[in-house]
């Protein structure tokens, strides 16, 4: 099947088995290596990524299910790094071995889009991603900092 | 002292030589290294395999560790940075290739990412690394200005003469510094602590900005011209052995999937062993079964097509194995005699006399380390050289044993170390490389990249062995203990009697039997805090269970044990342990006085628990304390309300990464506690995946408090210290909540209570 999208603000089209889960056309078809592969199961979140602004768990969102959507990844949040909470996992200094980052940043990236200033509980509920080092505090620390700093953007 | 004692101090005299200063050979110049992440390399100039100064003056240190989060990317640039006066902003870092240390003689001095030892043992030989090489460019420098040597100073990577106001860049001066011979290790002068400018700073983790937009490499990324991808499947049971393999339905599967079989059988050690040190104190062998890869266009076509191929096992003698009888096994084995690895007084005197006497019988299930990043390993085998990509906390290890299965001397094997997506141990173990090799080899000329299902990594990791230990004590008339008596029974393992028998309380008399059950399958690793965690958290819980039938406050029953008046006169190295004592009691002091101690609600515990994780006393360890509070609730959950970590690691190196380590320490802690546990029916094991082999998440975090204390001795570790001590903190609370003594993790009842519900 000939499966077409919107990947990072560019078209991008694959002859695919539209079985195929959307993280490794990502990584393996379209070379975008910064949505991870943990679980393969929808279990840990490293492989979230936005479609059509909604976090999916791309290791188990067969690829045509995107089909004549909008997709971003990690790469297409803000290759600057300059996104409010690229900023404030850099200024909390979050990671620790960072391989889950990638995927707690866009699932958190989706609940901001929502949920502009959120509760603890919220984050809670909405972020079940596994981080096995162990950075959580500062993921939280973050969220909030980020969501203060949107706010002060937003207001000025 | 029993000889298993004696081979113990023998362990710590190796760890301890390990961090003095060498002489560093000279080493070839003019090496180009790996391209470093993030940043274009220029060519440049390598001196005494440490640093290359490239032609535009940045500077590359070499790092003779793997990175698996515990930042030593960031603290080994604030080490050589600090003795060799580097701009911050030059600095790239590039991972060793153990090809060099094998060549040459081993210039690293240590290497194997195990131990929470990367600050430990590079605090030393790194510096010293740096200040020779300091001492080179100033005697290059010298000689080119024709100005004495004192009359030179460093700073950021430039060699200046004041009194002429002349200046020379590293880079200019490196092609002829590298040709000097090296001031010998012990004629370096380094810094005084208090000129230090870069060590114990907090400084940003420098790979933090390439992980935030997805840009940092893994060993899961690579990407090489014609790569191909491989998938496994390993013996579902363990010891079975491959029968055969009906390929029929791969024809016309799509990405050309192809069958590789991978043969089992002794692949390697999961820690060095220096020399003339004993390798059963060292190591354990590291063994795996065989395997069946498929290897296609796409590591999804790979996988697609694993799953479609029949493949027949022999299951081999322990398809019938389980863990659960292995648990009843131990459990019978504790009631008896075991080999004594300890005995210290008369312990039966000690029981005859005793005013009390306590005993509890305690178990720790088997478990999988578990890093997030599934295991992985790219590699290119050709003709006359191989090359391999690998995310291994034994690169050494893993060359060697991919020079063996390619049959090429070290110099044409080169091994590339990649970001590790976590480790806590499971990288010893180099199985997965043994076998992208085997794989490599039988596609001579072809990049092959190899990665694991999250169900082959649980169900074929490297395991924490289960364990039961039988406890006892006898308490004299003033309520103190005056004799210990511990039993230990474990799955199959490296030697870890170090965990139930040697801690830090110097009791009149003590007995520590130590039994490893060798027909028990699983293949043991160490997994974060080792020995120490499966076993101190039994000790400490058990005190604590001693504290209450004496009728004793805690931190005065803790305290009394620590009185250094109690270390008999006649202890062997009495002064380290009463120092031991003594430090450990100031970090109890220290914990105490910033706890508040007030009246407790109801329902409400604190448990609290002082330790170090010394092989013996006068062995550098870190001495900490953990408070944990806890709340019971109606509903039959716990609350983990607080947890508080103060600690006396030594010289910190950046207090940031020593706060990240500790607060992963809580978490990977609370894990183990409440939330996972590897059995096995049938010789297989029951778990698969992270639903039910279950990992913390945000909504059950405490609240995490770090208090660092200021010390100026050598480094110690901190990446696995708090483990032992926050599960026995747990336990300990939970009981003094009045809630069920805990003896078993993990924890069946109470349940862990989501934070914020």
């Amino acid at each position: 099947m000939r499966v077409k999208m919107t990947l990072n603000g560019k078209p991008r089209s694959i002859d695919i088995d539209p079985s195929t889960p959307l993280l490794w056309v990502i990584r393996d078809s379209f070379g975008l290596k910064g949505t991870k592969f943990g679980c393969g199961a929808a279990q840990c979140g490293a492989c979230t990524v936005h479609v059509d602004n909604a976090a999916v768990r791309s290791c188990s969102f067969p690829v045509d299910g995107a089909h004549g959507k909008s997709v971003t990844s990690i790469e297409g949040l803000d290759p600057a790094n300059a996104h409010p909470l690229q900023q404030a996992w850099i200024a909390h200094n979050v990671p620790q071995c960072g391989y889950c980052q990638p995927g707690f940043i866009m699932a958190a990236a989706a609940l901001l889009k929502t949920t502009p200033d959120p509760t603890d509980a919220q984050i809670d509920a909405s972020l079940s991603n596994i981080c096995r080092c162990g950075t959580y505090p500062r993921i939280r620390a973050a969220i909030h900092a980020a969501a203060r700093a949107s706010e002060t953007e937003a207001t000025r | 002292m029993t000889n298993s004692s004696l081979a113990r101090r023998a362990f710590l005299k190796g760890f301890g030589a390990v961090s003095a200063g060498i002489i560093f050979p000279v080493a070839a110049h003019g090496v180009t290294l790996a391209k470093p992440q993030g940043r274009p390399a220029t060519r440049g100039t390598e001196i005494l395999s440490w640093i290359v100064i490239h032609e535009d003056n940045a500077v590359t240190v070499v790092v003779p560790q793997t990175e698996i989060g515990q930042g030593v990317t960031t603290t080994l640039r604030q080490m050589v940075g600090e003795e060799l006066d580097l701009d911050w902003a030059t600095m790239r870092t590039a991972f060793y290739d153990p090809n060099v240390n094998k060549t040459r003689g081993n210039p690293y001095v240590w290497t194997a990412t195990l131990g929470s030892s990367s600050a430990h043992s590079l605090f030393k030989p790194s510096r010293i690394a740096a200040a020779q090489i300091r001492a080179m460019l100033i005697a290059a420098a010298a000689a080119r200005l024709r100005v004495a040597a004192d009359e030179l100073t460093c700073a950021n990577n430039v060699v200046r003469h004041e009194k002429s106001g002349r200046q020379l860049s590293y880079a200019a001066l490196a092609p002829a510094a590298a040709k000097l011979t090296p001031p010998a290790a012990d004629a370096v002068t380094l810094k005084a602590p208090d000129a230090w400018t870069r060590i114990g700073k907090p400084l940003p983790q420098v790979d933090t900005p390439l992980m935030t937009r997805g840009a940092l490499r893994y060993g899961i990324d690579l990407e090489l011209p014609g790569m191909r991808f491989a998938a496994i499947r390993q013996s579902p049971v363990f010891g079975g052995k491959l029968v055969g393999i009906d390929a029929a339905k791969l024809k016309g599967l799509p990405g050309a999937p192809r069958v590789v079989t991978v043969k089992g059988g002794f692949v390697g050690y999961n820690s060095p062993v220096p020399e003339g040190e004993d390798p059963a104190i060292w190591t354990a062998e590291v063994h795996m079964d065989d395997a069946v890869a498929v290897v296609a266009d796409s590591w999804w076509q790979a996988k697609t097509a694993l799953e479609a191929l029949a493949i027949t096992w022999d299951e081999g003698p322990h398809a019938k194995f389980s863990s659960g009888a292995l648990a009843r096994k131990l459990s019978q084995k504790v009631q008896g005699e075991l080999p004594t690895v300890l005995a210290v007084g008369d312990i039966d005197a000690a029981f005859r006399e005793a005013a009390k006497t306590h005993s509890a019988e305690y178990t720790y299930p088997y478990l999988d380390p578990a890093p997030l990043e599934p295991l992985n390993c790219t590699v290119l085998v050709k003709r006359d050289a191989v090359q391999v990509w690998a995310g291994t906390q034994f690169a050494d290890d893993a060359h060697e044993l991919t020079c063996k299965l390619v049959n090429l001397p070290p110099e044409k094997v080169h091994l590339h170390l990649v970001p590790c997506g976590g480790g806590f141990g499971r990288r010893l173990q180099n199985d997965f490389v043994h076998q992208a090799v085997q794989i490599g080899r039988a596609m001579p000329g072809v990049p092959v990249k190899l990665l694991w299902t999250r169900e082959e990594c649980i169900q074929r990791s490297a395991y924490a062995p289960l364990s039961v230990m039988k406890l006892a004590a006898a308490l004299d008339a003033r309520g103190m203990i005056s004799g210990w008596r511990s039993k230990l029974a474990t799955a199959k393992s490296a030697e870890q009697s170090y965990g139930s028998a040697r801690f830090q309380f110097e009791f009149p008399a003590i007995l520590a039997q130590y039994h490893r059950d060798e027909e028990a399958p699983l293949q043991f690793g160490w997994m974060r805090g080792v020995g120490q965690t499966q076993y101190l958290w039994m000790n400490y819980a058990f005190f604590d269970e001693l504290a209450g039938l004496a009728g004793r406050d805690r931190v005065a029953f803790i305290r009394a044990h620590l009185d250094p008046e109690r270390i008999p006169a006649a202890l062997e190295k009495r002064d380290a342990a009463v120092a031991r004592a003594q430090t450990l009691r100031r970090v109890l002091d220290a914990a105490v006085a910033k706890a508040a101690w007030g009246a407790k609600a109801p329902r409400s515990g604190r448990g609290i628990v002082v330790s170090d994780t010394s092989y013996y006393a006068g062995y550098e360890s870190a001495s900490k304390v953990g408070i944990v509070d806890v709340t019971l609730r109606e509903d039959g959950t716990v609350s983990v309300d607080k947890v508080a970590i103060t600690i006396d690691c030594g010289v910190v190196i950046n207090p940031d990464i020593v706060r990240r380590q500790l607060e992963g320490c809580v978490s990977y802690a609370l894990t183990n506690a409440f939330l996972s546990e590897i059995t096995v029916e049938n010789g297989r094991v029951q778990q698969s995946n992270f639903h039910d082999y279950p990992i913390l998440k945000m909504a059950q975090v405490p609240k995490i408090e770090v208090n660092l204390l200021p010390s100026e001795d050598l480094p110690t570790g901190v990446g696995e210290d708090a483990v032992p001590i926050t599960i026995a903190a747990l336990v300990n609370a939970i009981a003094d909540a009045g809630g069920p003594r805990i003896r078993s993790l993990p924890i069946r009842a109470p349940t862990l209570r989501q934070a914020s519900a």
